[in-house]
């Protein structure tokens, strides 16, 4: 999974594309210690633990949990991993590449 | 900065008033009347069996796990050659046919039969239901003994729970949980039941599975679930994500803060595509 994240996140730096993590690992000290020791550049919100105001709304129970929005902010996939997590979002580059 | 996932607590809490407590629920279930003329089996004595038995059967289950963990230990840092690969999969498959849950499961049964009707019983019947989960003729017998002579008791909230995730025929799971919700006496039993039978229909039928998550937050709201809160908790997050969380519907949006303490919101990436990846270590 996170190979590939970087991966993505490098090739896709020029387009517009984000990569926002939910992070269930502790307070922000502790995630930026994380962030640096695995050398992730992208930003994380802060939800402290599984139990975290994020995970809860949005009924997460497994880990990692992946949501694809467009470029409206509509969800347009969920729990696609790896391979067809970079499918899902050339798709929905070309989509807005292709609505300009 | 947490304000609408408040509104969404206070939701949840509002569901109470009206509820049941969570001490509400009913003593447990007395042991049935003992037949008259048969012999009474010393309940104590076969409570103390079952206890026994527990053991033996989790310390096989413990020396199951780390024989697995042996096998795959090698592998943890790298991938395996092709032979190597064919290799662990005949031992894994050499393992599995000492998996102890098949021959504790008869042992179970076996105790159970000893002394029908009794809780010591009820409590087997559920070590089979729990253990026998991949043998289908078992996991119905089982069943079928628990409804027919159990039905009264709290502890049917573990079938309940457990009809939530087998790969049994739907039909049977269904009417299972059918029973359970409108026969059990106990409040546990009913929410339990309520839970997997939406947890089950959601796949098929949404607007079932919305309904018996409704139902929930209406009776069952304060009454603690054993994980993820109250039964009103973990409808209210089943709700919010079959109402705002499916494909093709906007996003929510809630205020977040990132490992700088930089506030964001969601919204704030309109125009970009954008993936959310809830993540941990831990």
């Amino acid at each position: 999974m996170l190979p590939h994240e970087k991966a993505l996140v490098e090739r896709l730096k020029d387009k517009p594309f984000a990569l926002i993590g939910i992070n269930s690992d502790g307070d922000a000290a502790a995630v930026r210690k994380l962030l640096a020791e695995q050398g992730i550049t992208w930003r994380n919100a802060i939800d402290v633990s599984t139990e975290g105001p994020w995970a809860r709304a949005w009924n997460v129970s497994g880990w990692p949990t992946i949501y694809v929005l467009d470029s409206k902010g509509v969800i347009r996939f969920r729990d696609v991993r790896d391979a067809e997590l970079e499918a899902a979002v050339n798709e929905l580059l070309a989509e807005l590449e292709a609505a300009k | 900065m947490r304000r609408s996932i408040h509104a969404l607590f206070a939701l949840a809490a509002l569901g109470t008033l009206p509820g049941l407590s969570a001490r509400e629920q009913a003593p447990a279930a007395a042991p049935a009347a003992s037949t008259s003329g048969a012999p009474k089996p010393d309940e104590a004595a076969l409570l103390a069996e079952l206890e026994a038995l527990n053991e033996e059967f989790e310390a096989a289950q413990q020396a199951f796990y780390a024989k697995l963990n042996e096998l795959y230990a090698p592998y943890r840092e790298r991938e395996p050659s092709e032979a190597e690969a064919a290799e662990l999969e005949r031992k894994v498959k050499e393992l599995y046919a000492q998996d102890p849950s098949k021959s504790f499961t008869p042992r179970y049964t076996a105790l159970a039969k000893k002394a029908p009707g009794t809780p010591a019983a009820a409590k087997a019947w559920l070590r089979v239901v729990n253990i026998g989960g991949d043998d289908e003729a078992q996991f119905r017998g089982a069943v079928a003994v628990l409804l027919a002579e159990h039905l009264e008791r709290a502890e049917l909230t573990e079938l309940a729970s457990a009809l939530a995730y087998t790969q049994l025929p739907p039909e049977f799971v269904r009417s299972t949980l059918g029973t359970l919700r409108s026969k059990s006496p106990q409040p546990s039993v009913q929410a339990a039941a309520t839970l997997s039978l939406a947890i089950v229909l959601q796949r098929e039928d949404v607007a079932q599975a919305k309904e018996l998550y409704r139902e929930l937050v209406a009776k069952f709201a304060a009454l603690d679930a054993g994980w993820g809160g109250t039964y009103g908790e973990i409808a209210t997050r089943a709700l919010f994500e079959l109402e705002h969380l499916q494909i093709g519907m906007v996003a929510p949006d809630f205020e977040a803060s990132d490992e700088n303490g930089v506030k964001f919101k969601v919204g704030d990436y309109r125009g970009k595509v954008v993936v959310l990846d809830f993540w941990g270590f831990w």
